[in-house]
């Protein structure tokens, strides 16, 4: 068999593409993504600054009444308001530059790397999303309402969803994240395996 | 493909670039996505090219950079979630080859390997020399020869079972 005129014979394949008219589009596209992250940023944003101002006014108010207790789980959430879009950002900060015109090699430690950062990411989110948002809300609601069949039933309703998000939270981590990553880590050594 | 001093910002140069390139192109995403796929990756490939167009340091051949884009992409692309009915590999589907015809067995021997070693055959029958199958995967040049010459042996043998 000639090889080079196999190769010649595949080159010479031409299979259909729509290139002209993504060519076209591409431009657009681009920014239409950057668009959407930046809405994204947005959205985190907007929805922390709308309900600070709320829970600033309740925290104070309830100070001045002198409830100390609600006071408190209040001034948590709006703590945990403020703080919530700052992790998300320094998180996605945290995740490792996946550069597409890096070798195939480098490419894929980062890629590697980059869904073991998520992974952790998702791992951590009960710590600092869910658990506080359980305690803060069901704290709040016991200490400003008492402990009525309707505030119990509303804090089990919210810690169960939290508890719930957690464990989905986990369970994604482990079966897309880390599972991908040991697979980008199988083909890396299957690299590594001939060199001289 | 086309060595270039630098990667051409401007719509109209990069247009030529990809144009330059695209059946290099429409050739990597025939052989990294299920046939329902490869316009999301053609598109995906392109985007990634556009968006690193300025990253581009002129060190390696203008093809190297194209081909690093490309696959890595198409890699990555292997590994986002699809529907249970969308198989990632598929039979070649060139109407026009006849069975024992060796460029179709050749097909099929890519789709059936895994997806490193079919980037080294792939840039092999692009044309690319060994240095610059190493430059686009990150290897030494002898570790690409090996390969080769490992996956050319494994060919004649698919082939000749074959027929």
């Amino acid at each position: 068999m000639d090889w080079n005129e196999l190769r010649n014979r595949w080159r010479a394949s031409e299979p259909p593409s729509p290139m002209a008219a993504m060519l076209a589009r591409i431009g657009s596209r681009s920014d239409r993504l950057r668009g959407a992250v930046l809405r994204r940023d947005f959205i985190e944003t907007a929805v922390a600054v709308v309900m600070f101002p709320a829970f600033a006014w309740i925290t104070w108010k309830l100070a001045t009444h002198s409830a100390w207790l609600p006071f408190a789980f209040s001034a948590f959430l709006l703590a945990w308001i403020a703080y919530v879009p700052l992790r998300l950002r320094a998180a996605r900060r945290a995740l490792p530059v996946m550069r597409a015109d890096l070798p195939t090699r480098d490419y894929l430690a980062a890629e590697r790397d980059a869904m073991r950062v998520q992974a952790e990411m998702l791992e951590a989110v009960w710590r600092w999303y869910l658990a506080p948002c359980a305690i803060g809300v069901s704290g709040f609601m016991l200490s400003a309402r008492g402990f009525t069949l309707k505030s119990v039933a509303y804090c089990a309703v919210v810690t169960g969803f939290c508890v719930l998000l957690g464990y989905a939270n986990r369970a994604a981590a482990r079966m897309q994240f880390r599972a991908l990553a040991d697979d980008i880590d199988t083909q890396l050594r299957s690299l590594e395996e001939d060199r001289p | 493909m086309v060595a270039m001093a630098a990667i051409p910002v401007d719509q109209q140069a990069f247009t030529a670039l990809v144009r330059d390139n695209e059946r290099a192109l429409a050739r990597i995403a025939r052989h990294y996505a299920a046939p329902q796929e490869r316009d999301d990756l053609l598109q995906e490939i392109l985007l990634q090219l556009w968006r690193s167009r300025d990253g581009y340091d002129g060190r390696a051949l203008a093809s190297t950079w194209v081909y690093r884009v490309a696959l890595n992409t198409a890699l990555s692309h292997r590994r986002k979630p699809r529907p249970a009915h969308a198989p990632l590999e598929s039979a070649p589907e060139r109407s026009d080859a006849h069975a024992g015809d060796a460029l179709l067995a050749l097909e099929a021997f890519l789709d059936g390997l895994d997806p490193l070693q079919r980037a080294v055959l792939l840039l092999d029958l692009e044309g690319l020399g060994r240095e610059q199958v190493a430059e686009v995967l990150g290897l030494s040049p002898n570790a690409v020869a090996i390969r080769l010459t490992r996956l050319r042996q494994a060919f004649e043998a698919h082939l000749v079972e074959d027929t």
